[in-house]
């Protein structure tokens, strides 16, 4: 019975005191969140316009099957005809300066990341077929043998 | 009486083992006939011999031919010319071994049998010739696509650095090991690519001169292009990496 009164004094005290952070930062909301940060950094406003274009433009689906990256229209039929290995070395393309100051008002048109048209999956795999006909090289280099004479048996 | 026992029983074995000696040295000139070009014998039991070693012997060259046509067949790499000219060789190589096999087993004399192995190492040169012969033309071959595939990288490379300069990328180091892979490839392409032809040529009676220098020549040849084409393209795939540390920077 006598600690009620100062269970309701507690609870108004931390009400108010929530009810005073958010009153600040409605205030402050400049200094609160960092806009521009978040619309530079954050990979999915800006490529959910690239999508978007991508899209538009794309002549077939990426086949990188990875959210971060995506082909560009011109680069569509090579990366198809390519077998393809994991999305992760697979690069985009184009920023759209003009989206970007659209989505994030205030904030310079230029990028701080480029992105560019390079399908880095087919390099990989031209690396990797070439590594592989070295391979059968060096193997058909070994196999010239000069120690053999002509009184060898079996 | 012990004594006397043991003396007849070494007395016994002296006895039985004197004739084996005696049979374990005649054979001398048997056992030659194991080897090539064994001296002069003209008993029947050295001729049987003699012909089971020379029937061998020009069975495990068959074998070979067998596998060294094979070998053309098998190569996707080989030029449709140099493919032609080692199966002509080979196909010949293979029907003069028949006909000497035929021969050995119709030979009656010992003389005829050493004929037959004299014309079966000299008349065709199978492991001294045609073997090296017939892999150095591979690889050869091999090589020359190799450069063409590396060619092929660079050019992608060079596609993708152009990409990623309009995008304002700095991709001189790129290029510069672009053009490193290519000079390289280059480079072993000349040494490697003339190989085939030096070799094709060669005949059993060039052996040993200039048949075996030649040999000699284009293998170290191939070894030399294949440490260059390995840095081609260690330059290449260096290429490869920087571009894509650049480009996901």
């Amino acid at each position: 019975m006598n600690k009620k009164p100062s269970v309701i004094v507690i609870a108004a005290l931390l009400l108010v005191n929530a009810c005073g952070s958010r009153v600040g930062a409605w205030e402050e909301p400049a200094l609160e969140s960092p806009p521009a940060a978040v619309d530079v950094a954050d990979v999915p406003s800006s490529t959910d316009v690239v999508g978007d274009s991508t899209t538009t433009t794309s002549a077939g689906p990426s086949d990188t099957g990875s959210e971060d990256f995506q082909s560009a229209a011109d680069e569509t039929d090579e990366t198809s005809a390519t077998t393809v290995a994991e999305s992760a070395t697979s690069t985009t393309t184009t920023t759209s300066p003009t989206t970007t100051s659209t989505s994030s008002p205030g904030q310079p048109t230029t990028t701080t990341q480029p992105q560019v048209d390079v399908d880095l999956d087919a390099l990989t795999e031209a690396l990797r077929q070439l590594d592989e006909l070295m391979g059968l090289f060096d193997s058909q280099v070994d196999s010239v043998d000069l120690d053999e004479t002509e009184g060898e048996t079996p | 009486m012990k004594k006397t026992t043991i003396g007849l029983v070494a007395g016994l074995l002296l006895t039985l083992a004197v004739p084996a000696v005696a049979q374990t040295e005649t054979p001398t000139t048997e056992q030659s006939a194991e080897t090539e070009f064994a001296p002069e014998s003209d008993r029947g039991h050295g001729v049987e011999a003699l012909r089971r070693i020379v029937l061998h012997q020009i069975d495990h060259r068959l074998n070979r031919v067998d596998r060294l046509q094979q070998a053309v067949r098998n190569s996707d790499a080989i030029t449709s010319g140099h493919a032609a000219h080692l199966t002509t060789d080979l196909n010949e190589s293979e029907a003069g071994l028949r006909t000497l096999e035929s021969l050995a087993g119709s030979a009656t004399t010992v003389e005829q049998l050493r004929s037959i192995q004299k014309e079966m190492v000299e008349g065709h040169r199978i492991f001294v010739l045609r073997s090296p012969q017939t892999a150095l033309v591979i690889a050869s071959d091999l090589g020359v696509k190799l450069a063409d595939r590396l060619e092929n990288v660079a050019a992608r490379l060079n596609e993708a650095a152009d990409r990623a300069e309009e995008a304002g990328f700095d991709v001189t180091e790129v290029r510069a090991l672009v053009d490193d892979g290519q000079a390289l490839t280059a480079e072993a392409l000349a040494i490697v690519d003339p190989v085939a032809e030096s070799v094709l040529p060669l005949e059993p009676s060039d052996y040993p001169d200039p048949a075996k220098a030649t040999l000699r020549a284009g293998r170290d040849s191939i070894h030399d292009g294949r440490q260059t084409y390995r840095s081609a393209a260690d330059a290449l795939r260096q290429a490869g990496q920087l571009l894509a540390e650049i480009v996901r920077s």
